[in-house]
């Protein structure tokens, strides 16, 4: 592991950890002490999370700037093709709900794009770094 | 793209992780360029002929 892919796993994991701490910590309070506070407050402690993410954004894209020309190559190839993949996903979802043949609910769907994104990432990553071994 | 890099590295009995270092890239992307699976950049095929002290169309040929 070079230094670009150690700064960037090491602030991947303080992000991810902090993402986790405010996810549980949101869906407590929300659930919990917050039932009664004004519906802006409520909505900001629902999107708190969100924020460590758009850090992890932010550090990923320090990585794509750190790291040498074939891992940007990779790194960006499976970004399209993950994005690709999801993307194709969710028209299909969308035209099947459309067609009524399944039911939707659009919450789930919504808080399930990112992390089907990531998920695709990892495999597509993995399949593009094969093309170059 | 043909390559000649994993000759030259090989004569000056340099590991692929030695020249990776040299050129401040990954090890992967030695094998690739060596591999032929992958084409550098211009502006590192410039740093390997810089490196190797060879004109760029000595260490790559078109097909």
């Amino acid at each position: 592991m070079n230094a670009a892919e150690k700064r960037y796993t090491r602030r991947m994991m303080i992000t991810m950890s902090a993402y986790v701490a405010l996810l549980f910590g949101s869906i407590l309070l929300l659930r919990g002490y917050a039932a009664d506070w004004p519906i802006v407050v409520k909505a900001l402690l629902a999107i708190t999370p969100v924020v460590p993410v758009a850090y992890f954004g932010k550090a990923f894209v320090i990585y794509l700037n750190e790291c040498d020309e074939l891992m940007r190559r990779i790194e960006l190839e499976a970004i399209g093709l993950s994005s690709l993949v999801v993307g194709l996903l969710f028209l299909s979802l969308g035209f099947l709900g459309r067609s009524q043949i399944i039911a939707l609910d659009g919450v789930t769907v919504a808080v399930w794009v990112f992390p089907l994104l990531c998920g695709f990432y990892g495999i597509t990553k993995w399949l593009a770094a094969k093309r170059y071994q | 793209m043909k390559s000649q890099v994993r000759n030259l590295r090989e004569q000056r009995a340099w590991s692929q992780g030695e020249l990776a270092e040299r050129l401040e890239v990954s090890r992967q992307t030695v094998n690739a360029i060596e591999t032929e699976k992958y084409d550098p950049s211009i502006k590192l095929a410039f740093k390997i002929s810089r490196l190797f002290e060879l004109p760029i169309e000595a260490i790559f040929s078109e097909d």
